[in-house]
């Protein structure tokens, strides 16, 4: 199941409440963390979906996976824009593989569509391949999105949204650190 | 917040006016994809079971993939439905790879097992196995030590056939022996 929503992005830099808590959360995450995450339960659900859609998690990490390695190669969670950083909060703060897309790119209604075997693409509307909707500097208005796969609860992908979201539309609406 | 949802089209929609027969490969399906995410959670473990059994330091096998093994692996870079002959594929892929993961571990009990008898046999005859030293039998411990078969009271134990097992004291200090030399002083 695909859950989804859509933000304006007002500024291209993110909130320094965002990289404050990209700050708390490069200090919580460590190279036992980068080796024991694959086997948390979310993030061990979405390599398996990747495997069963034909990626090679181990070469296309989903995002929260993607993110400890970042942290490990550069010493922290550097700041790149609003929207990325969106991205690694949520996908560290809860697993969850969370996605952004060009809304203005892409048009509504949004239907995700695995293609067959022989198209060998992802595709969005069955009309644009996902690499041209990608998220730009020039993007107004972003869709986040995440996938319910088979044992990831709807609750944290909700969350995951929430978190994403809230960084882009103030950064203080985040989850505070306990 | 505007939350909305829809589920994901899995399978290709037929063409319209076509029939689609043959035999249902559901039940098939959902096998191959139980079983490749038991494989794919062992896979995990066994990388975190090969850091904590201190065997990090090693090529992991079954880890990293060679060009050979990336040539016949069912991934294009390109999400799409696999179809039931990719299904199968991937499982025995990650077969293989859980194999050649677990191998290190295999390999390490072995050679734990041979030390272990030949610490029962140093300790039963210490005479026979002068001089032998042999390391302490669980390095995954992740604790330092050595066995070693001495004579006892030295060359009177050495011409008297005293021999005796000796267990080292453990790790090397970090610091080393005694006070550290103070470094404004260390030239006085």
């Amino acid at each position: 199941m695909l859950t989804y929503e859509v933000v304006d992005v007002a500024r291209r830099k993110s909130a320094r409440e965002v990289k404050n808590s990209l700050d708390h959360l490069a200090r919580r995450v460590n190279g036992a963390t980068a080796v024991t995450l694959r086997t948390s339960p979310i993030v061990l659900a979405y390599r398996t979906f990747y495997r069963q859609i034909g990626l090679d998690p181990d070469l296309t990490p989903p995002p929260a996976e993607q993110a400890v390695l970042e942290r490990l190669y550069h010493g922290g969670f550097r700041p790149q824009d609003a929207i990325l950083d969106a991205i690694t909060l949520a996908a560290i703060e809860t697993g969850v593989s969370v996605w952004a897309l060009d809304l203005d790119q892409l048009g509504e209604p949004l239907p995700l569509h695995l293609g067959s075997a022989d198209e060998h693409e992802l595709r969005i509307n069955r009309t644009a391949p996902i690499a041209v909707t990608m998220v730009q500097p020039s993007t107004q208005r972003a869709v986040f999105y995440s996938l319910v796969v088979p044992g990831v609860p709807q609750l944290s992908v909700d969350e995951a949204l929430w978190i994403a979201t809230g960084a882009i539309r103030s950064g203080g609406s985040l989850p505070q650190e306990g | 917040m505007e939350t909305v949802e829809t589920f994901v089209s899995f399978t290709p929609p037929a063409p319209p006016g076509v029939v689609t027969a043959g035999p249902d490969e559901g039940p098939a399906r959902r096998s191959l994809r139980s079983q490749i995410t038991r494989l794919e959670r062992e896979l995990a473990d066994a990388l975190v079971s090969t850091f904590d059994a201190g065997l990090y330091g090693r090529p992991i096998a079954g880890l990293q993939r060679d060009s050979s093994e990336i040539a016949t692996a069912t991934t294009t870079g390109a999400a799409r439905l696999l179809d039931l002959g990719e299904l199968e594929l991937l499982r025995d892929d990650l077969v293989a790879r859980l194999r050649r993961a677990r191998a290190p571990f295999a390999a390490h009990a072995e050679l734990e097992a041979q030390r272990r008898v030949l610490l029962e046999r140093i300790l039963a005859e210490p005479e026979v196995y002068r001089f032998v030293k042999l390391r302490l039998p669980d390095p995954g411990a992740h604790t330092c030590g050595t066995y070693q078969v001495r004579p006892r009271f030295g060359l009177i134990g050495m011409l008297a056939g005293w021999w005796q097992v000796k267990l080292s004291s453990g790790c090397p200090l970090a610091e080393g022996r005694g006070r550290r030399r103070d470094p404004d002083h260390s030239h006085c």
